[in-house]
């Protein structure tokens, strides 16, 4: 028989609702692998073994009765940047080291009560700015499938853990890519909605009308069961809207008659060959399987311009509560404003003094004097343009990132260099437009990913696509996809 | 007035513009469900969200809204069917989230007045905007150490911007006086400025009469009664037209009031003023009202409070001076109301309500003291002479503590007055036994001196005595 740790959400979840498996014994297998495994890859800052154990027992009960949600009982692990009350929460910043909230993250939440089993929080770069989860308290994650390489990031430790088989699926969040682009490295699978579809509430906000709290899973099905697990309403986030959609149903759907646009092809000649080889690919299986393909153009360089500067901004005024007074470690100073001086000064990295800076400037109505009226027009023009771009269409196909994970280390001494990465994510976020990465193929032992971008509240078609390029790929990647056990899971 | 200071007066004029914050009565925070509610222990009433918790998002108090809405309407705003909130960045540790959610760009109401009546009569005073936002935390400080409360961060303010349309403190305290009673009256806020809830920023500046420019103007922060406020201003154009006159150019500054020495002091120089970065506050959908959402606020206006004493006076005969005294608030009136309807001795409940009753209300807060219909018992026993008025106001605090009927009380206390000539009869033996003095002269024709003898029935009786039937009786007694 298989280690546990092989099976996917859809396989796990099947073998415990027929009692052949305990979420017990996933659990504990689960974090045997994590023993393992950790001391190499770092995926973790804070595991929870204890809790993980109380709530696999908890879900051991429900799965012995009738109605246990499709994901009772499966390990998953969030990222550090999400509330989970009674655990530490550090963000992966010196100033949060010692912050214990007494609340709870909405996705965590809903992950609890369907029954999940939470095996830890895992790491990212520093307040989820960064691309490659190197800049953190905790030190690098190291990619799974190449320890020398980065995970990607910021949501690197989220999705080295699935990548390393150190938890079923975990749980992300995605302002710019953050969750794509590591998923992409890792050779998995993410979403991140439509903005508004997953409460952002207990999610320590970077750019409040970017930030999506998103699932990192190994197939596009577990990517659908999570989504029906994480997707609809919550009373404590305004900005969220109401969901009853089972993402399962309708998955092999198939592709015939869709309209899908591809990127414009200048776009690809930054990228690496296999971003290129791995684009085509698609294509043309998506065409053999009946999809009408056309080229488009999407105004991915504005939006990457845009994004920066809006990012920046709001993560200027989001990060001001970290004053010393509350959180880090309080300073001397003759002042309550040298005092915080000096906390902000010894509590943040590099790259968050960086993007504070730049954002507090494009907000300064001295220095800006209506940069920021401007850059909030164009960012309304980004998303008429790409409205009517899709306008016609299912969906768009583009690169998620434009080469597979970069080593470690790599951009240390050029920071702003890695922001360029982001220029096939950004465009989602700014949008609030849901975009699906699955991983797109390879040159030897590192996955390239694609995605699928569609409109407002599209998710059914994207995972359709997905589901369809996925079961033509699975072959060429040779990974298994857990089609047999789909049958099994019983819906949220 | 010295002639100095009359001859400043005479030759400069001020601008007056007030910036008044006031705590909406909803009970509750405007962005979490945590109470708001002036004396709670210091930091019991908090949250994640007030607290400013990473990952904590707002949710808006619809109550907030509709609590600013009718301050608007009260005051013959445009309310903006769509507006929205934004961030004002800056640090200070009042400030848990780094920045104040307020409205800068588009606030809920503008436009509107307030009419004032001073003893140059009536005028309007225009209003800017109402906007609506959160309030910081309260810095305590205490020796050498500021504590901070945060009871009091995320509490729901409106801020209400006149224009610079006043030109003396007797009308900047008439606006203030007119602006509290409607917001009271309406149940927007408490308006306490000893408790917070009501508080004053005042811009000034002065200029020569006949000038038509504005002088460079002085913002005195926070000012917290009605009188300081006339004396903050009283001191301010004096100083300000003294360093004119001397040729002295004024610097734009945040002042403060000192209380004690009845002064206006600088707190910092104006110049260089903070640039707050204001955004779109990403976290909060633009506030849309609806034609259905408004109409249900608009029914639930009460007339504006002038009105409802017109109708006390007209309806309940209520004097005039009692009538404002009575619609300081919705419920008030309507507990008033109650009162005089449950009476035909209306005169008689009106001076027990305001004499006896409203001094309890202040110090307990809106709970019915008295039932009206044990009110209307009194008063019937005092409007028909059964008690003497000593009695019917001890009676009233009697049977609100007690609970008990006010008839059987009075049985119970002897309040009932004798007007029967059997038992006065021993009250009559005794005075004049004790005042043959005064029985002689009467006697003699000294009328008068029954008064004497009467006054000794009375206090003997403990002033239950019918002083018209002992006074009959003591007549036929004296002629025998």
């Amino acid at each position: 028989m298989k280690d546990i740790t092989e099976l996917t959400a859809a396989q796990l979840s099947a073998c415990l609702h027929r009692r052949e498996l305990s979420a017990s014994d996933a659990a504990s297998a689960y974090l045997g692998r994590m023993t393992l495994r950790e001391r190499e890859i770092n995926a973790y800052i804070t595991p929870t073994a204890r809790r993980a154990l109380e709530a696999a027992a908890e879900a051991d009960r429900r799965l012995a009765g009738e109605d246990a949600p499709a994901l009772c009982g499966i390990p998953y692990a969030a990222k550090d940047n999400l509330a989970v009350a009674g655990v530490r929460m550090t963000c992966a910043s010196e100033m949060l080291a010692d912050f214990v909230p007494d609340y709870t993250a909405a996705a965590v939440e809903r992950a609890d009560r369907a029954g999940g089993v939470l095996l830890g929080k895992t790491n990212m770069d520093e307040f989820a700015m960064g691309s490659s989860t190197e800049r953190s308290i905790a030190g690098a994650t190291r990619n799974p499938l190449d320890v020398t390489c980065s995970a990607g990031g910021s949501s690197g430790g989220s999705a080295a853990a699935v990548a390393a088989h150190e938890a079923v699926w975990a749980i992300g969040s995605d302002t710019g890519g953050s969750t794509r682009q590591p998923a992409s490295f890792c050779g998995l699978v993410s979403l991140k909605a439509t903005y508004g579809l997953v409460s952002r509430r207990g999610m320590t906000e970077l750019a409040s009308s970017l930030d999506c709290v998103c699932p990192i899973t190994r197939t596009v099905t577990d990517c659908a069961l999570a989504m029906n697990l994480l997707a609809g309403q919550d009373t404590g986030d305004m900005t969220s809207f109401s969901s009853d959609e089972d993402y399962t149903i309708g998955l092999d759907a198939g592709v015939s008659g869709m309209r899908i646009g591809v990127v414009q092809p200048e776009v690809l000649a930054e990228c690496e060959p296999a971003v290129k080889r791995a684009m085509d690919r698609a294509v043309r299986l998506l065409e053999a399987l009946g999809a009408r393909i056309e080229t488009v153009e999407l105004p991915l360089e504005m939006a990457l311009e845009i994004y920066m500067v809006v990012a920046a901004a709001e993560a200027s005024s989001n990060l001001a509560r970290f004053d010393g007074l509350r959180y880090g470690s309080a300073k001397e100073g003759a002042t309550a404003s040298d005092q915080m001086r000096a906390a902000r000064s010894a509590g943040f990295g590099d790259e968050v003094k960086r993007r504070i800076l730049t954002g507090a400037y494009a907000l300064s109505s001295t220095y800006g004097g209506g940069y920021y009226r401007k850059i909030k027009a164009a960012q309304a023009t980004v998303c008429r343009e790409t409205d009517a771009v899709l306008g016609p269409l299912d969906a768009v196909l583009l690169p998620t990132a434009s080469g597979a994970a970069f080593r470690l280390g790599s951009y240390a001494d050029n920071p702003t260099a890695l922001y360029r990465s982001d220029c096939f994510t950004t465009i989602a976020n700014l949008t609030g437009l849901p975009a699906l990465q699955l991983p797109g193929g390879g040159d030897g032992h590192l996955p390239v990913g694609i995605s699928f971008m569609g409109k407002k509240r599209s998710e059914k078609t994207l995972f359709r696509a997905a589901y369809a390029l996925e079961s033509e790929l699975s072959a060429f990647l040779g990974r298994e996809v857990g089609r047999d056990a789909v049958g099994y899971a019983k819906p949220f | 007035m010295p002639s100095v200071m009359q001859s400043l007066f005479e030759r400069y004029e001020a601008v007056i513009g007030l910036e008044v914050h006031v705590e909406l009565k909803t009970g509750r925070k405007i962005f979490c469900s945590c109470r708001a509610r002036f004396g709670d222990t210091p930091n019991s009433c908090v949250c994640p969200v007030c607290l400013g918790m990473p990952g904590a998002l707002p949710v808006l108090s619809d109550e907030a809204v509709a609590l600013a809405v009718k301050a608007g309407l009260a005051l013959g705003c445009r309310i903006n069917r769509r507006s929205w909130f934004d961030r004002k960045n800056y640090y200070y540790p009042d400030l848990p989230k780094g920045y104040q959610i307020t409205q800068l760009e588009r606030p809920i109401c503008e436009g509107g007045a307030v009419p004032i009546e001073t003893s140059d009569g009536k005028r309007s005073i225009p209003l800017i905007r109402i906007h609506i936002e959160e309030d910081a935390a309260k810095l305590i400080h205490r020796g050498g150490e500021t504590l901070i409360d945060y009871n009091r961060a995320g509490v729901p303010l409106i801020e209400i911007v006149s224009e610079p349309a006043m030109r003396t403190p007797e009308e900047a305290k008439a606006y203030l006086n007119a602006l509290r009673r409607i917001l009271s009256y309406m149940g927007v806020s408490d308006c306490r400025m000893n408790e917070g809830s009501l508080r004053c920023d005042v811009n000034i500046s002065v200029r020569r009469r006949g000038d038509p420019d504005l002088g460079i103007k002085c913002e005195i922060k926070n000012v917290n009664s009605v009188n300081y406020v006339g004396r903050a201003l009283e001191e301010e154009i004096l100083r300000q037209s003294a360093l004119l006159d001397a040729g002295v150019e004024i610097r734009p500054e945040t002042r403060r009031f000192n209380e004690d020495t009845g002064k206006t002091e600088k707190m910092r120089d104006k110049e260089g003023a903070v640039d707050y970065r204001y955004f779109t506050e990403p976290n909060l959908p633009p506030i849309v009202l609806t034609d259905a959402w408004m109409d249900a606020v608009a029914r639930s206006m009460p007339p504006m409070p002038d009105e409802a004493a017109a109708a006390l006076v007209r309806d309940f005969g209520v004097k005039p001076e009692n009538a404002a005294m009575l619609t300081s608030s919705v419920w008030l009136a309507d507990y008033f109301t109650r009162c005089a309807s449950a009476t035909p001795y209306r005169a008689v409940c009106e001076s027990l309500f305001v004499g006896e009753i409203l001094e309890r209300l202040d110090r307990d807060g809106p709970q019915e003291y008295l039932t009206p219909h044990a009110l209307a018992a009194i008063s019937a026993l005092l409007g028909e002479g059964k008690i003497v008025s000593g009695s019917a106001k001890r009676l009233v605090h009697l049977a609100a503590e007690s609970g008990e009927d006010p008839v059987r009380l009075a049985e119970r206390e002897s309040m009932l007055k004798i007007s029967d000539e059997a038992a006065l009869t021993p009250y009559i033996d005794a005075a004049l036994a004790a005042s043959e003095k005064a029985a002689a002269d009467y006697r003699r024709g000294k009328v008068t001196a029954i008064r004497q003898i009467l006054g000794t029935v009375m206090r003997e009786s403990g002033g239950r005595a019918d002083p018209i039937v002992a006074g009959r009786m003591l007549e036929e007694r004296l002629k025998n």
